[in-house]
């Protein structure tokens, strides 16, 4: 029979004891990691969104000018609608979208702004003209219903939108 | 050991900790944008109101038909303005030319004359004349008679003897004495001698003529009247002059607004415009005045927040929108709650102000007359 020190017991306990702990270290780090990495993506994503809603909230528009005697060119089928930056952020009038009466419509030419200003900023009115894919009568009696959507220029990344219906009258 | 589980205790609660704080960071601006969303940060719908809409005029200019034997004079306005506008019309002076004596063979001499010893009898100018109306003031009837009567002189020395000269001047009616031109002619004149001996005579008159007269070709005379207006037909009287070409006067060319009130102002509608009462004219002048409108309303804030001017729009009679301004410019930047504004648009438009819509983020109002 062969006698071991108690010290060599507690040496072998010893070393399994630091495996197991440099495991659980190890397993610790990664977790800690990954659930760094997981919350920072979360919070990244939600961050955009965040930034997208609170940009949406920033941006509005309106319908300007007369409703009622809306500019129509019964000869080209175009209407002209003014369109007002209510909202906070600048608008970027190349990227808009408009529907009369559902169909979709295209722009004609490049949309001015009134009052002299260069890009389309809070308060100031952008004047649109409309192509519509059906004839227009243009005698004062013809109803449009016109949607306009509107996005902003880009924030870090992220467009804001909005868009408003108004029936107008042409004529 | 204790130390190895110390350390993954730090590195889970510092990982801890990290994940709160971005949680903590992530909440707070879920919160702020809730905030955001439900308070945007957008401008609120004004609430506007229009009213007092009036719409003054001026006239700019006025149109007119040629018309016929009108005299120069004032245009007379109905009075629909508060400022009645002055104006004045001119018309064309008459300027027609004559042809004196035409030479006459008389089978003698290759060119003939008026008094030639060969003539018997009567001599072909003895007595002639001819009449026309001087235009001495611009109104009707102020016309003058005059009368140029060619007289074959009997006091040449020595006396050709050509006949009998009657020497005395024609009185057509209506004439006056005092308004003859008496031209002598002698043996031999040849028509451009008659022309000038004519034409001195009329340059000699007085009182004067109102006539510039020149001497056109060998046998005519060119008079142009000085004063404008209609003159009566020239009269041949009872001799061979005739009447070469004639421009009328009395049509009128043109047409001013004069001082102290031109345009006038405050029209409320269209006036109506005549010749004065003495200015004659064959009534088919066509005066119109061509008119410019102001408009004016006043726009009152009746909400609970100041409203930019400059962020307002007006649209007038359905034409395009235009940023909202006065005349003179705004002194102020916002239209504050309660507070009225009155807005002169001095448009100076064509038409009548019969629709105005303001605009101002997504508040749209009109109002027609």
């Amino acid at each position: 029979m062969q006698w071991r020190r108690k010290g060599d017991f507690m040496a072998d306990g010893g070393a399994t004891n630091m495996i197991l702990l440099i495991t659980a270290l190890l397993i610790c780090g990664a977790a800690s990691a990954i659930l760094l990495q997981s919350w920072t993506e979360t919070a990244s994503a939600v961050g955009t969104n965040q930034e997208q809603i609170a940009l949406n909230s920033k941006t509005k528009v309106t319908f300007s000018g007369d409703l009622a005697k809306t500019t129509c060119d019964s000869v080209d089928n175009r209407i002209t609608i003014y369109l007002q930056n209510s909202g906070s952020s600048i608008l970027d009038e190349t990227e808009f979208g408009a529907f009369i009466d559902g169909i979709s419509s295209s722009i004609v030419g490049v949309p001015t702004f009134l009052n002299g200003a260069t890009v389309w900023s809070s308060g100031v009115v952008a004047n649109i003209t409309l192509q519509s894919g059906e004839n227009l009568d243009c005698d004062g009696t013809e109803e449009k219903r016109v949607t306009a959507i509107v996005s902003t220029v880009s924030s870090n990344g992220v467009f804001g939108t909005d868009s408003i219906t108004e029936v107008v009258k042409l004529g | 050991m204790g130390a190895s589980v110390g350390i993954g205790a730090l590195i889970m609660g510092v990982t801890l900790l990290s994940v709160f704080a971005i949680a903590t960071t992530v909440i707070s601006n879920q919160a702020e944008v809730a905030l955001e969303v439900t308070d945007p940060d957008v401008v609120d719908k004004p609430e506007l109101s229009l009213s007092n809409l009036v719409n003054p005029g001026t006239v700019i200019n006025v149109e007119f038909e040629p018309g016929t034997d009108y005299f120069p004079g004032a245009l007379v306005f109905s009075d629909v303005c508060d400022v009645i506008p002055t104006g004045s019309f001119t018309v064309t002076n008459e300027v027609f030319k004559f042809r004196t004596f035409d030479e006459v063979a008389d089978g003698v001499d290759p060119i003939g004359n008026y008094n030639d010893s060969e003539w018997l009898g009567t001599h072909p100018t003895e007595g002639d004349y001819i009449a026309f109306n001087d235009l001495t003031a611009e109104a009707p009837g102020s016309e003058e008679l005059w009368i140029v009567w060619y007289s074959v002189n009997p006091s040449l020395n020595p006396d050709p003897g050509f006949g009998t000269s009657t020497d005395i001047a024609p009185t057509p009616a209506g004439s006056d004495p005092t308004r003859t031109i008496e031209v002598n002619i002698n043996e031999g004149d040849d028509a451009q001698q008659i022309r000038d001996n004519t034409l001195s005579q009329l340059q000699l008159n007085s009182p004067p003529i109102q006539i510039t007269w020149t001497s056109f070709v060998t046998d005519q005379v060119t008079g142009d009247y000085q004063n404008s207006g209609p003159v009566s037909s020239w009269v041949p009287g009872n001799s061979p002059l005739a009447l070469v070409s004639l421009d009328a006067g009395g049509v009128i060319d043109s047409v001013s607004l004069d001082p102290p009130n031109n345009g006038g102002s405050g029209c409320s509608s269209q006036p109506e415009v005549d010749p004065c009462a003495s200015c004659g004219g064959d009534g088919t002048d066509g005066f119109l005045a061509v008119m410019e409108w102001d408009y004016a309303f006043d726009i009152t804030n009746d909400g609970g927040t100041p409203v930019k001017l400059s962020e307002m729009f007006s649209t007038i009679n359905g034409g395009a929108t235009e940023v909202l301004s006065s005349t003179p410019a705004f002194t102020v930047e916002y239209l504050f709650p309660g507070e009225t504004i009155n807005v002169v648009k001095d448009a100076n438009s064509e038409d009548s102000l019969t629709r105005v819509a303001i605009s101002s983020h997504g508040m749209n109002i009109a109002v027609e007359t």
